[in-house]
């Protein structure tokens, strides 16, 4: 019997795999949008490398010094790898998005951009969390733009923020691991020592999928950072002529509403949408 | 009909009432008509001496005194008043009064020649009075210039602005007279003011006679007594006072009318007083001393020259020569030498120059004759110094008119590095400046490798099929409504422990049958008794045991017959404990 039971669940498992339903985001889409200059290859490793190649160009201009150049470079790499969409895709085949977003924090602190550097940083980290070099550049791009050093993240988020989408994903599954010991020790013994071993098995896989679910069901990020060195002017309508509404300070994040060419609306607080200027904000996209 | 009054009282009232007016009247008329007058004491003065105008105004004493008499060649001392008074007398009845103010003004004669002293003007009411013109005439005092002695001498050569430079003044008298002359008091208008020029009294030299003189009536100065002093053939016995002059300012420097007022003084005591009476009093002048004050040249100036001006040597003493980075060195620092040594600007280290790699706290500094001390606070930040630079002083050498340095000698060091060397926090970082980390050199992942995650629908499958799955094996475990949490249950899992833990304390072979009876009902869900005088083979031809393989039938009725053997003494020693152990674990192994 315990044979025939094995082979149902796996059963279960592979045909209810992939289509549960609860995923965000999901697509099939490449997450390399392919440009002309550059046609997406066929084999993921090798638009890695070709990436790369084009990364590490830039990085010869920035070695001798020429930061401006630099920073075209590795801007245009950006435009061309388009927003990560999964947490899969997002570390790209092979390409680590957290060195792009850093190099291009780089360039926007040498330019004097420091706003626009703790944008990038923000990105970077969303990948590679627990970088220390990251986290040092994120406070004296702070510190340069005067917004302040404070972490604005609730103390679960900040919990939730030591891994990754990616990493999340995999602690919540080595997370079922006690939750499956402990329903085998329920299934077998029973009794009070059975229950405990499925609560505790439980409580293991809540602690390691916290961040997973965090991420997954936890208030969304305002994805807009200021950056504008004066505070952004809010109008009514996506228009310079409309009423001035409100003001965002530099620094301030916001959640994106809608979009207009030239024009982002924004929650500036519970009570007030109203449309900044694009160029005076930064999308935090992973 | 009118009363009548009786005349001698109407005539005593009339009386009184003209007394009164006139009172009055006469009292307005004498306010009116303020008599104002002067006296000068003595009308003639030697050179130097000391002369009084007294000013009085009778009739009032709401008299001010406004103006000063102001004359060439007399210099106005103190003022003394307003001194204001009010009399009244009774002589044989009659009742007279009388008010006045008065004013003693010192007058001190700084040239020979006839004065008008001019009336001091006074104000009463709104209306100025002018006392009248007095004459004063200023004599040599021939005996004075004859038996007494002053002297000044200032610098051999022009000194420049801010060069301190001595006066020395002897003074003194004919040594015949020692006994006689028992006060002298020198007169120097200038010392404390004059312009351009800050004067400082030196004190003798340690070792020498000293002895005290009045300076300018109103301080005691302290003055170098000399041995004797020969002038002219006459031996006096002479005194020396000296001054340090800086000046401040370029131009001409004059110190004129200094007078040397000498004589004896006795002294006079009564019930009421203790004062002493000037007896014989001279006097003796000397010439107007004219000091010209150069200007710094331009010419040769070095860039960091401040203000030292002079000639010097630098001296400099570590606290310690073997440091440790963030160590205190206190860097001792003499400045020695003949110039502005008082005022000059201290050196200080250069830590954007020959000082780097020193933190440099500031000094504390000591004035000493002939000495400047500074100790100054430094802290080496790096431990590759290894010596205190010299530090320098420009200065200006007034009598080779050439600007020079005066400098330290460099002092071998060894700094020590740390030990667990951190940062130094705060200003001492501040050597170094935080940065950006720098870009990556490459953008690929380690080993180039894809990174990947489970997806989500993963996650949710993974999940729902632990359940699933969980859900099965308790319901197959639970099938026909067993719990394998119940009794039965457990002691059938807890079997074989059971019997270890007998077996680890039994002594004798009853026991051990005891247990292994336990052990087999526990297995096979039945009392213990239900194994006593089992036959296992019979047992095992039965639905219960049917499942065991022969081997498992023989070992079972083996050791039941060996352990009731060493009960009733068929056999000699009991049944090995791990011998019973690994019969049971191979009757479970077998599925018992």
């Amino acid at each position: 019997m315990p044979a025939r039971l094995a082979q149902g669940l796996l059963a279960v498992v592979v045909l209810l795999g992939p289509g549960l339903p609860g995923a965000r985001g999901q697509s099939n889409q490449p997450q390399i949008e392919p440009s002309q200059t550059n046609p997406a290859p066929d084999d993921g490793s090798q638009t890695a490398k070709a990436l790369d190649r084009r990364y590490r160009e830039a990085v010869e201009f920035w070695r001798a010094g020429d930061h401006a150049r630099a920073g075209m470079l590795w801007k245009s790499l950006e435009g061309d790898l388009g927003p990560a969409r999964e947490p899969n895709q997002a570390a790209g085949p092979g390409f680590s998005r957290a060195a792009l977003f850093h190099a291009l924090g780089n360039a926007a602190f040498r330019a004097e951009r420091p706003l626009e550097a703790v944008g990038y940083y923000l990105r970077a980290l969303e990948h590679r969390p627990r970088d220390p070099g990251l986290r040092r550049n994120l406070t004296l791009a702070r510190t340069a733009a005067d917004v302040g050093l404070e972490d604005d993240r609730s103390t679960l988020g900040r919990v939730a923020g030591v891994a990754n989408p990616t990493e999340a994903r995999w602690l919540a599954l080595f997370g079922l691991i006690p939750l499956a010991v402990g329903g085998l020790i329920e299934a077998l013994r029973g009794g009070l020592i059975g229950r405990l071993a499925v609560v505790a098995g439980l409580l293991g896989a809540l602690v390691l999928a916290t961040p997973f679910l965090f991420d997954r069901f936890g208030p969304d990020d305002p994805r807009l950072l200021v950056i504008s060195p004066e505070p952004a002017l809010a109008r009514s309508e996506p228009r310079q002529q409309a009423a001035r509404v409100g003001e965002a300070a530099p620094g301030e994040r916001l959640v994106e509403i809608e979009r207009w060419p030239g024009w982002v609306r924004v929650e500036l607080n519970p009570r007030l949408r109203a449309w900044v200027p694009e160029s005076s904000v930064f999308r935090l996209d992973p | 009909m009118s009363h009548a009054v009786p005349h001698s009282r109407l005539a005593r009232n009339a009386a009184l009432l003209l007394f009164s007016l006139l009172s009055l009247c006469g009292g307005a008329l004498g306010q009116a008509q303020p008599q104002v007058n002067s006296q000068l004491k003595p009308g003639v003065l030697k050179l130097g001496g000391r002369a009084t105008l007294s000013v009085f105004v009778e009739g009032s004493t709401e008299a001010e005194l406004v103006g000063l008499p102001e004359v060439d060649g007399i210099k106005i001392g103190k003022v003394y008043g307003p001194d204001r008074r009010q009399q009244m007398s009774i002589v044989n009845g009659r009742r007279s009064s009388s008010v006045s103010t008065s004013w003693t003004i010192e007058l001190f004669s700084e040239r020979l020649g006839t004065f008008e002293i001019p009336g001091a003007t006074l104000r009463m009411g709104g209306v100025e009075f002018i006392t009248p013109t007095r004459e004063l005439q200023v004599v040599e005092d021939l005996v004075g210039s004859e038996i007494g002695l002053l002297e000044m001498t200032g610098p051999t050569g022009d000194p420049v602005d801010g060069q301190p430079f001595r006066i020395e003044v002897l003074f003194g008298w004919v040594d015949a007279a020692r006994d006689s002359i028992n006060y002298a008091n020198l007169m120097l208008p200038w010392w404390d003011s004059l312009q351009g020029a800050i004067v400082d009294a030196v004190q003798p030299e340690p070792g020498t006679r000293h002895t005290e003189v009045n300076l300018n009536s109103k301080e005691r100065i302290v003055v170098e007594e000399l041995d004797s002093l020969i002038r002219d053939g006459k031996r006096y016995r002479a005194f020396r006072f000296v001054m340090e002059v800086t000046p401040v300012r370029t131009g001409e420097l004059v110190f004129p009318s200094d007078f040397l007022e000498f004589g004896q003084e006795r002294q006079s005591s009564s019930f009421f007083s203790n004062a002493r009476e000037r007896v014989e009093q001279f006097f003796v002048s000397c010439p107007d001393l004219s000091v010209n004050v150069r200007s710094l040249p331009k010419e040769g100036q070095p860039f960091d020259f401040v203000d030292a001006i002079g000639q010097f040597e630098l001296r400099a003493t570590p606290s310690s020569r073997d440091l440790t980075v963030g160590d205190t060195l206190k860097l001792t620092v003499d400045l020695v030498g003949d110039g502005n040594l008082e005022f000059l600007t201290p050196p200080e280290p250069d830590t954007a120059g020959a000082f780097e790699g020193f933190r440099y706290f500031g000094f504390v500094e000591e004035k000493l004759p002939g000495r400047r001390r500074m100790v100054y606070d430094l802290v080496p930040i790096e431990d590759r110094l290894d010596q205190v630079p010299s530090l320098e002083l420009p200065y200006f050498d007034p009598i080779e008119s050439v600007y020079l340095r005066a400098a330290t000698d460099p002092i071998p060091i060894r700094v020590r590095a740390m030990s667990g060397a951190a940062p130094l926090e705060g200003d001492l970082g501040a050597r170094f400046v935080e940065d950006v980390e720098d870009v990556p050199a490459g953008a690929l992942l380690p080993g180039g490798k894809r990174e990947s995650a489970p997806h989500e629908s993963t996650l949710a499958a993974a999940f729902g099929g632990l359940a699933l799955g969980w859900f099965a094996l308790r319901t197959a475990m639970r099938q026909g409504g067993a719990d394998p949490a119940d009794a039965v249950n457990r002691r059938r899992r807890k079997a074989l422990a059971y019997l270890e833990r007998e077996l680890r304390t039994s002594m004798e072979a009853e026991r051990d049958l005891g247990a292994w009876n336990e052990f087999l009902a526990a297995r096979t869900k039945e009392p213990a008794e239900a194994w006593f005088g089992r036959d296992p083979i019979r047992w095992a031809e039965g639905p219960d045991g049917a499942h065991l393989s022969d081997a498992s039938v023989a070992t079972l009725a083996r050791v039941g017959h060996d352990l009731e053997s060493a009960i009733y003494g068929e056999r000699e020693h009991r049944v090995k404990r791990d011998e019973l152990l690994a019969s049971a674990k191979e009757l479970l192994e077998d599925g018992l």
